[in-house]
């Protein structure tokens, strides 16, 4: 028994070494084509049905019964619940100014900030960080060597996906009982996507074909985390006289 | 001594005469990349302050003038276009330079459709290599969030200062349009995506009571 976790374990390492010896030598800013388009389109088609026939609508009813503060309280419950994985993925990333801080604004937010509910640490100046280990492989010089979309989950990639994982393991919530957990976790995806619904009236209201706006707005939003805010400016149009399907990148 | 002294006043002089002069001259683009933004900003926040009683036809005409001279339409369709844009006719690119347009002033006629108290406020003028200009902005919502809006402006074939790119939270809307629109003419052809931006028009026209 202790093997097999042992021989998973290792696999699961290689894996990912493998994974980064592939894409160690893509630049993050380079947007790739989609090698698995077909399987992602059917996944999206799928995540979409599920999001307009039961989340959306329960998420919009959510809305409606639960007054802002107390969605606010919820936001910040979660977003101190991935405190762990955000401190650790500062410490990989070699950010240890930021890693002390997010220690501090995690004490500050589960003590005084009654379990997180409240962000009392935001005020005194501590502000949220937004790390994970899809935006350290990246800050390591990991490309998303291809695009994914995970049934349920949505827009993901190779890269980014192994932090589904993580996060999971790292949350203090995993470690309450099923009891708790899973309603909390039901909450928090309720609650999640009640927070982007303005934005997935812009991709309804704008995009023509929705699956390529939300690739692109996925990829370049992941591009912009890694870089912290700042990603490289380029301007690179593409070629039109030979036609070349070199992609545009604009940040 | 004497002479040193005095050749180094001249010096001086002629530094203090010629300094402010070459700033300002390497200025002047600058401050006309930012007028194109902030005259753009200006007219947004007027019509969400007036956005009640304009209703969405009276936005579009207020906005249209506006929009229409600060964006680079016709740089803009070619990029988003992209490789496509040689395999059309001069016909099939008036229409989409039109449509396009068009799309873009009702998106904005759309959007902007209250006031609660939102700022505009500019960060930073970057010059980068080449010609264009990085007018860093910031939209600042009452609760005091903000979004973080990057305008790439550069010369137009005539030599206005315009917008070619928008840059919100690192979103590049010109990458967006690229990446969304290319994927239409590639699998369902030219003539579809000119149907689905008429489409997207008349939608924003008649919205729900707004």
């Amino acid at each position: 028994m202790t093997w097999d976790r042992q021989a998973a374990g290792a696999g699961v390492g290689a894996l990912l070494i493998a994974a980064m010896l592939g894409g160690c030598n893509t630049d993050p800013t380079v947007n790739k084509d989609d090698d698995f388009e077909g399987m992602n389109r059917a996944f999206y088609k799928f995540n979409d049905a599920l999001d307009k026939h039961i989340i959306k609508p329960v998420a919009e009813e959510y809305v409606k019964v639960t007054p802002q503060i107390i969605r606010t309280g919820v936001t910040n419950f979660f977003y101190n619940m991935d405190s762990p994985n955000v401190i650790l993925n500062d410490i990989l990333q070699g950010k240890l100014k930021q890693a002390w801080d997010d220690t501090g604004r995690f004490i500050t937010n589960s003590t005084i900030g009654v379990g997180g509910l409240f962000d009392p640490a935001s005020g005194s100046g501590l502000i949220r960080h937004e790390e994970d280990l899809g935006q350290t492989f990246g800050k390591w010089g990991m490309g998303e060597i291809d695009y994914l979309v995970i049934p349920l989950v949505g827009p993901n990639s190779v890269r980014d996906a192994p932090d589904l994982v993580t996060s999971a393991l790292l949350s203090p919530l995993y470690y309450a009982s099923f009891v708790v957990t899973f309603p909390l976790g039901a909450l928090n995806a309720i609650n999640t996507r009640a927070n982007l619904l303005d934005a997935s009236r812009i991709v309804e209201e704008a995009a023509l074909d929705p699956y390529s706006f939300v690739r692109e707005a996925y990829r370049q939003n992941r591009i912009y985390k890694i870089y912290d805010g700042n990603p490289p400016i380029k301007v690179e149009e593409e070629n039109l006289d030979t036609g070349e399907t070199g992609v545009l990148h604009v940040y | 001594m004497f002479k040193k002294f005095l050749s180094l006043s001249l010096i001086l002089l002629a530094a203090a005469w010629f300094a402010p002069n070459s700033p300002a001259a390497a200025e002047q683009p600058q401050n006309e990349a930012k007028q194109v933004v902030e005259k753009l900003h200006e007219a947004l926040i007027d019509v969400m302050k007036r956005s009640s009683q304009l209703g969405y036809q009276g936005r579009l005409e207020n906005l249209t003038p506006i929009v229409q001279k600060s964006f680079d339409f016709p740089a803009i369709a070619k990029i988003i276009v992209g490789r496509y844009w040689g395999t059309l006719s001069d016909q099939d690119h008036q229409a989409f330079l039109d449509a396009f347009s068009r799309l873009s002033t009702a998106t904005y006629a759309s959007r902007f459709d209250s006031y609660g108290g939102e700022t505009f406020r500019t960060v930073a003028v970057e010059p980068q290599s080449g010609q264009d200009i990085i007018v860093k902005t910031e939209l600042v919502q009452a609760d005091g969030s903000v979004v973080k809006l990057d305008y790439v402006v550069r010369p137009s074939e005539n030599g206005q200062w315009r917008i070619l790119n928008v840059i919100a939270d690192g979103v590049s809307d010109l990458s967006l349009k690229h990446a969304d629109y290319t994927a239409v003419i590639k699998n369902e052809g030219y003539p579809a995506l000119l149907a689905r931006l008429n489409d997207k028009i008349s939608k924003y026209a008649k919205p729900s009571g707004k």
